[in-house]
């Protein structure tokens, strides 16, 4: 199926794990500013309304526990999704690291989600003294990312900063709100001074899915500009 | 429940920066918000740190604080680095706010107890391994034993246990764990399946010769996923302990792991 922005008048079966993504609020915008996995099979249309989704909002939503926490319940309007064939094993297997990172939820209140959140890198494990493992910080482009890497599928290749473009202030305030023009902000999320920055957009997911199955499973895509931020290109 | 369609971050405003006096005073105001206190203590700890760490530390330590309080300050230590001669202490103080709070009933509690085992492991010496024994109890209103499996793979991290320091009852049980969980009658993905990966992985970091036959049980299931994430936290493991200490290849745990981890498929 691979990736496609939905269609107003048509509603097409989406099934669960399925990545979905969501427009920024600026009319027409093709800037896609999360993404989230899909909580169950669901019939979706252009601009569904308040579809449950496991992600990271923030607050971190991936499972009872972290779900129980919070006063919202996890929900996104979608516009575009990025389907990749999955079988019962995949399943399993994402629905196994969702019962790990839900054990990794951190305290919810007003500001307490924006401590386990990180833009830079992705997904960030946060570490004791010796250098053991004590849970994850994740944007939401990371939290998807991770849960498919947990079954064997590595959408994007980030393993190199040089693998991503760089992205300028402008992009990241259109993706994460205008808060990050605060530095103090961005040092707490990973990306300190002026940028630019090689960070993960979420539209790099989206095309990452835009791949044949075959594709998908054996090569990880590398975005070539922060153009791919946005879907579809024009 | 309360539906939103708002997913984008929403960060708070730049705040002029209190001086030092008035944020040690909003720290200490028990009678403050949690929330201020907290803002105000995570300033100190990059303006004032080593005054702010041992104040951490001492709250931590009392039994009379406000349990969103205690909460607020058992997540922060998750967050901050301690230095060596309080790392025994705020280990001992997290280990006994978890066992106090694993049969609360209170809403979000879980959390509390899971982070003060996380980071409890990550400060006591591997020789008392065996205090995570009783986490490994059937449920109490809190399950911790998903948790505590993975802290004793963490407690081993850094390096391989030292032969004879491991009492057999913390092994038997991880073994227990990790043949009931990985038997194909009931494994299922999920909490089952992640408390089945934390027990092979504990066992492995146990340095267990038991292990082959996890693994072999693992092999059995037929899980390509469960296999590949396994292999994922053992090769971790193995290049923890590596990287540390060169000479540890002629050490059994990892000579066990290494030979063990060439028959995962």
């Amino acid at each position: 199926m691979s990736a496609q922005r939905l269609r107003p008048d048509t509603r097409q079966r989406v099934p669960r794990f399925a990545v979905v993504g969501q427009y920024g609020e600026a009319p027409a915008s093709r800037f896609v500013q999360h993404v989230a996995l899909l909580r169950s099979d669901q019939e979706l249309g252009y601009a569904t309304p308040d579809v449950r989704v496991w992600h990271m909002g923030p607050p971190l939503v991936a499972g009872t526990i972290s779900e129980a926490a919070t006063v919202h319940e996890a929900t996104c309007t979608v516009h575009m999704i990025g389907v990749v064939d999955l079988d019962a094993q995949d399943v399993e297997g994402i629905e196994t690291w969702l019962a790990e990172v839900d054990t990794e939820d951190r305290p919810s209140g007003k500001l307490a989600p924006l401590r386990q959140y990180t833009i830079h890198p992705a997904v960030l494990w946060v570490t004791a003294e010796n250098g053991t493992r004590l849970y994850r910080r994740f944007s939401c482009v990371g939290f998807v990312l991770d849960g498919y890497r947990a079954i064997g599928i590595n959408l994007i290749d980030d393993s190199r900063a040089e693998n991503l473009p760089a992205v300028n202030l402008e992009t990241v305030a259109d993706a994460y709100g205008e808060g990050v023009r605060n530095e103090r902000l961005r040092n707490a999320f990973g990306i300190p001074g002026d940028g630019p920055w090689p960070i993960l957009l979420a539209g790099y997911l989206i095309h990452a899915l835009n791949r044949s199955d075959a594709e998908i499973r054996t090569s990880a895509y590398l975005p070539s500009s922060a153009a791919k931020g946005e879907f579809p290109l024009e | 429940m309360e539906t939103t369609t708002t997913t984008t971050p929403t960060l708070p405003p730049e705040a002029d920066s209190p001086a030092v006096s008035e944020l040690w005073s909003a720290t200490r105001d028990p009678v403050s918000r949690v929330s201020r206190r907290l803002d105000a203590l995570q300033t100190l700890l990059e303006s004032d740190p080593v005054a702010a760490v041992e104040f951490v530390v001492d709250e931590l330590s009392r039994d009379d604080l406000a349990e969103g309080w205690r909460d607020a300050l058992v997540f922060l230590v998750e967050d901050i680095h301690l230095p060596e001669p309080l790392r025994q202490r705020v280990g001992d103080r997290l280990l006994a706010i978890a066992a106090s709070l694993r049969g609360s009933a209170k809403l979000g509690v879980e959390k509390v107890v899971w982070s003060a085992l996380r980071r409890a492991a990550s400060l006591l010496p591997p020789a008392q391994a065996e205090r995570f024994l009783p986490f490994l109890d059937c449920p109490s209103l809190v399950d911790t034993r998903s948790v505590a499996l993975r802290c004793l793979e963490r407690v081993f991290e850094p390096a391989p246990p030292v032969e004879g320091h491991l009492v057999t009852a913390l092994r038997e049980r991880v073994t227990q764990f990790a043949f009931k969980f990985l038997d194909p009658d009931v494994f299922a993905g999920g909490e089952n399946a992640l408390i089945a990966q934390n027990a092979v992985c504990a066992l492995a970091a146990l340095g267990d010769p038991r292990l082959g036959g996890v693994i072999d049980r693992v092999n059995q299931l037929g899980r390509s996923w469960m296999n590949r994430q396994v292999r994922a936290r053992l090769e971790h493991l193995l290049e923890s302990w590596r990287s540390r200490d060169a000479s540890v290849s002629n050490h059994p745990a990892f000579q066990n792991l290494e030979d063990r981890l060439r028959t995962l498929r």
